[in-house]
């Protein structure tokens, strides 16, 4: 790779049809990295991580094992709806907690209220704080247990926060909109861990979407799926494994596998994400979309994205079943979206918003609440998701990281230690990136654009990889000598319900709007909102706000700019090429100027050329008309305003 | 339907989820409509296309028959405020079921109640894939209207593709008006475009009524529904019923026969 | 916020408009009409932009041809526009008459206008105090 070279981003924008990101070129990237630094606390972390030859977990001890490894749940710390979510979530609190305690009561922990995440909080300054006194390095379960559930969304708990203990732990987020979600996945893990029924058939789908002259999907589909669901099958020989690429890789088809009567026990697609402008009305509800093979390609499609081309939360049918099931989704946004967009920054810029406030992505939430049973965990990527996962340079295709993570997976080691081969891949490439920058900042090393970009881009792709979901849950196969059984429905009694409706209003009157702070910021009031309902008026007060700005921008302009009116009348020898913007000949015939107060001025051209009577009469209909316009359309931006401030009042 | 030759396009602010709640307008993303010429590119601002057949008896009918429709347009989104209006402080207007509000008012009047019970209006929002879409249109509408507002407005008349006239109206209502040379004396197709300036520039301002009706409506709602944030919550079903209710006016328009 | 950059917008839109409300009322003794006439190479034809008509209307070789001044209580003070051998220019005389009317026919319109628009605003604001 040259300096020259082009890096080319996944995903492909909704609105227009087209790439997310135009390729950038290797030295603006690498740019931007040097320009870049972890902190040295970080960064020893990261090379303890990738000194460490022995064992690639970040903890000494059976990671399938919660009495040897600990559970713990963090909320944040100012989240007045944790202890509504907590009471939502007390199934799997209470499973866990008896897994967790059974050699060690330390070994299960909640970290809420003032031992909960504080604002602003790396992921040192949470452990180290009491009562917790923990340092960097591998997990002690007496002080912070291995296994650790992030409860809240990623406004108020950033990502960031989220990578950076994800480096010595097993960690994921779960996230939902109701007390009713919340407590269908915790049923739905209980049901799977303790209800006995559910015996999955030991199936795995391969899914990689392709699209004709796409690079991107053509790269996972062949350098990805292919080999990888090839390998899986040579070593799972147990495992019925199936491949579905291409034509067989369409929207329909994963319908079926997500909820449909094809849904296996674990699925690993590898396709495009839905990426959407910020503040697009797609954004929140599409954003992660798995892209299917149903899109003809860049160019055969030149328009926005019909969602026939993708497959989103919306598709989720309301009688899927999806029980048990445990998801990889390699696509952009599959995970979630942060705010501010990580990699297309020119270098030594601020990074720009990509969305309103960070969020999860809607389809993964869709599949771990959904009412008649969840899927237990879903591993994607926040952000763009990178070729780099699986090809290196000029070294290939480089699967082994995803190999190991399946591999243990089938074997039925908890998602969260499963992963952790990526976060292994994470701190090696950040040790050998830090380096490489040393290298050059302090030591003078030429610098080699084409390895600081392809290094950083791997980098911040191998860190990006997040579990929504508990990290503790497994597959759960039938054995081998017992017959599969048929996926069991899991919903909410009536009761249930009830109870939750009641702490929904309760908690949603008490409340601080305390998720995405900034969209709470434009949030017109300070009203509470019950719980349930505050991710759709952030939504529409999202879109408001932004007309509303725009309006304002507007009458601004316009009281400014009222003193004359002035009407104009041309005539052009060739109209068609003056529509067109190029170049052409223009003749003034007639102006006319009226200030405000009535005085009027008109300039006609005169001499030998006579004033050309049709020409004056429609110059005289047209000025008319732009008064009465003018005034019509002062007189109704003027009310829509008014009208927008009374319903913004409280 | 307008004949197959004539076509009345709004371009450059347009989503696919939305279509021209006046029911004037078709609204569209690209070039495809008759322009000044098939190559032009589209242009950054709104354009507002009036592509006429050339025949002058047809292509006046159909500038009559649309600024009719913009009148009557007008007055169907007064019916429409003031029916908000009355809902807002009653419990219902008198419809009979069979009258074409009815079905409007109804679902609306759903949506209010709904509301009063957060949980069950939170599931159906999560389940129910309409609603969920009925938002997205509510806010591919207020996107539109919004950009509306970033423009002013550009108007171009094509009689049997050939061009006619172009008004550039600016910020502060100027106009620039550029007409074809060869065209001279009291010539019709100066009417036709002078026709056109206005049927734009009154459709704009009528889609910016209905942003303003919409959120007055809602406001007015939401005491009823009695609940935080419904203000808010109510906007989609209350541009729902904009929507609906200038739609079931339409069919009462028998006299309009060449409209998209 | 939304709602702060809308109010302070609402409330300048309100006191731009109530200003020039009070600025016609302060000078609304007379109306003027002024007709001009630029000779034909006067007027810039230009390429790929449009003709600079501040330049012809204010500092080019323009001649004003006919003036109509109409005071408050009516009276009216006309200049006739005249060829080289004292005829009346009808032409551009029947164009500035045209103005004329047109003038003092929308002047009272958009009075009526910008100032419902400036105090439908004002009350909002109000409101939105309360």
């Amino acid at each position: 790779m040259s300096e020259e070279t082009y890096l080319y981003f996944n995903g492909i924008n909704g609105a227009t049809g087209d790439y997310e990101l135009p390729p950038m070129k290797a030295k603006d990237l690498s740019a931007v990295a040097l320009g870049e630094t972890i902190s040295e606390e970080l960064y020893r972390e990261l090379k303890n991580r990738h000194d460490n030859q022995e064992a690639h977990y970040g903890i000494n001890a059976d990671t399938s094992d919660l009495a040897e490894t600990g559970w713990a749940v963090i909320f944040a710390a100012k989240d007045k709806q944790a202890p509504a979510i907590r009471e939502a979530l007390k199934p799997l609190l209470n499973l866990r907690k008896e897994q967790a305690t059974k050699k060690n009561e330390t070994y299960y922990k909640e970290f809420m209220g003032a031992e909960g995440y504080r604002p602003g909080d790396s992921h040192l300054d949470f452990l180290g704080r009491e009562p917790r006194q923990m340092g960097p390095g591998p997990a002690n379960p007496e002080k912070v247990p291995y296994y650790l559930l992030i409860v809240g969304d990623p406004e108020t708990i950033p990502y960031r926060f989220q990578y950076q203990l994800d480096v010595q732990y097993a960690v994921g987020r779960i996230h939902f909109d109701t007390l009713e979600a919340y407590a269908q996945y915790a049923q739905s893990v209980v049901e799977a861990e303790t209800g006995g029924e559910l015996r999955l058939p030991r199936k795995a789908v391969f899914f990689g979407a392709k699209s004709s002259h796409d690079q991107a999907t053509t790269l996972s589909a062949e350098q990805l799926i292919t080999p990888l669901s090839k390998e899986v099958n040579t070593l799972q020989p147990n495992w019925d494994v199936q491949t579905l690429l291409a034509e067989k890789a369409k929207k329909a088809q994963l319908g079926a596998l997500l909820g449909g009567k094809e849904t296996p026990a674990f699925l690993f697609t590898a396709s495009h994400g839905m990426g959407f402008p910020n503040g697009h009305p797609r954004q929140f509800p599409h954003q992660g979309a798995l892209l299917c093979s149903d899109w003809p390609g860049p160019r055969a499609w030149k328009e926005p994205i019909p969602e026939d081309f993708y497959f989103s939360a919306d598709d989720v049918s309301k009688d899927a079943n999806l029980l048990g099931l445990i998801a990889f989704f390699f696509a952009c946004y599959g995970a979630g979206t942060p705010q501010l967009d990580e990699f297309s920054r020119k270098a030594l810029k601020a990074r720009e918003a990509i969305a309103p406030h960070a969020f999860v992505a809607r389809l993964p939430q869709r599949l771990l609440a959904h009412p008649k049973g969840s899927a237990l965990a879903v591993v994607g990527h926040v952000e763009r998701a990178w070729g780099y996962s699986f090809m290196w340079r000029d070294a290939g295709r480089q699967l082994q990281v995803f190999k190991d993570t399946l591999d243990q997976l089938m074997a039925g080691v908890p998602v969260g230690a499963a992963v952790e081969w990526f976060n292994e891949r994470h701190a090696e490439l950040s040790v050998v990136l830090t380096n490489e920058i040393e290298e050059i900042n302090e030591y003078g090393k030429r610098r080699d654009d084409a390895k600081i970009a392809g290094l950083w881009t791997a980098n911040k792709d191998a860190r990006s990889y997040v579990i929504i979901g508990d990290p503790a849950v497994r597959l759960f196969t039938a054995p081998e000598d017992e017959k599969p059984a048929k996926r069991p429905t899991v919903t909410l009694p009536d009761a249930t319900k009830a109870t939750l409706g009641a702490l929904s209003a309760e908690s949603g009157a008490a409340a601080e709007n305390t998720a995405a702070p900034q969209a709470a910021a434009d949030t017109p009031t300070d009203y509470a909102v019950p719980f349930g309902l505050k991710e759709q008026v952030n939504d529409l007060t999202t879109s408001l706000r932004q007309f509303t700005d725009q309006l304002a921008q507007s009458l601004s302009k316009a009281a400014s700019d009222i003193s004359t009116l002035e009407v104009t009348t041309y005539t052009a020898g060739d109209l068609e090429t003056l529509a067109k913007g190029e170049e052409t000949q223009v003749e003034l015939r007639a102006l006319t100027r009226i200030a405000f107060d009535g005085d009027t001025q008109i300039y006609v051209p005169a001499e030998k050329q006579k004033i050309e009577e049709g020409l004056w009469q429609i110059h005289t209909a047209m000025v008319q008309e732009a008064q009465a316009n003018r005034a019509k359309f002062l007189q109704t931006m003027a009310e829509m305003a008014t009208n927008l401030l009374k319903s913004l009042k409280p | 339907m307008a004949p197959a030759q004539s076509a009345f396009t709004l371009s450059g602010i347009a989503l696919p989820e939305e279509e021209d709640p006046l029911g004037i307008w078709q609204l569209s993303q690209t070039t495809e409509a008759v322009s000044f010429s098939a190559a032009a590119e589209t242009p950054e601002e709104p354009a507002w296309r009036i592509a006429l057949p050339e025949l002058p008896e047809t292509a006046e009918h159909l500038l009559t028959d649309h600024l009719q429709a913009l009148t009557l347009s007008e007055q169907d989104l007064g019916q429409a405020q003031q029916t908000l209006l009355a809902l807002s402080t009653q419990e219902a207007v008198s419809f009979s079921a069979t009258e074409p509000l009815a079905g409007p008012q109804a679902a609306l009047l759903d949506a209010v109640e709904a509301l009063k019970q957060p949980v069950s209006y939170d599931l159906k929002l999560q389940e129910d894939a309409e609603t969920q879409k009925l938002y997205r249109q509510w806010q591919s509408f207020i996107e539109q209207v919004r950009r509306t507002l970033m423009h002013y407005a550009r108007i171009e008349t094509t009689l049997a593709a050939a061009p006619v006239g172009l008004t550039e109206v600016g910020w502060t209502g100027d106009f620039k008006t550029t007409w074809p040379a060869k065209t001279t004396g009291f010539s019709p197709h100066r009417q036709y475009h002078l026709q056109a300036v206005h049927l734009a520039l009154g459709s704009r301002i009528a889609l910016l009524r209905v942003v303003s009706i919409v959120s007055t409506g809602a406001a007015g709602l939401a005491l009823k529904a009695a609940m935080p944030g419904a203000q808010v919550l109510l906007l989609p079903a209350t541009w729902k019923f904009v929507r609906d209710v200038l739609k079931e006016l339409r069919k009462s328009w028998p006299q309009i026969q060449s409209l998209i | 916020m939304a709602e702060v950059t809308l109010q302070e917008a609402v409330k300048k839109f309100a006191n731009d408009l109530a200003a020039r409300v009070q600025n016609f009322v302060n000078d609304v003794s007379v109306l003027e009409v002024r007709t001009y006439t630029t000779p034909h190479d006067q007027v810039k034809i230009l390429i790929n932009d449009r003709p600079d008509v501040t330049e012809i209307a204010n500092e080019g070789n323009v001649s004003l041809r006919a003036y109509t001044q109409v005071s408050f209580d009516g009276d009216t003070a006309i200049c006739v526009p005249v060829e080289e051998d004292g005829s009346v220019d009808k032409g551009v005389w029947e164009i500035h008459n045209q103005t004329v009317e047109q003038a003092m026919d929308n002047r009272a319109k958009m009075l009526k206008s910008i100032g419902e628009a400036a105090a439908s605003a004002l009350t909002a604001l109000q409101k939105t105090k309360e």
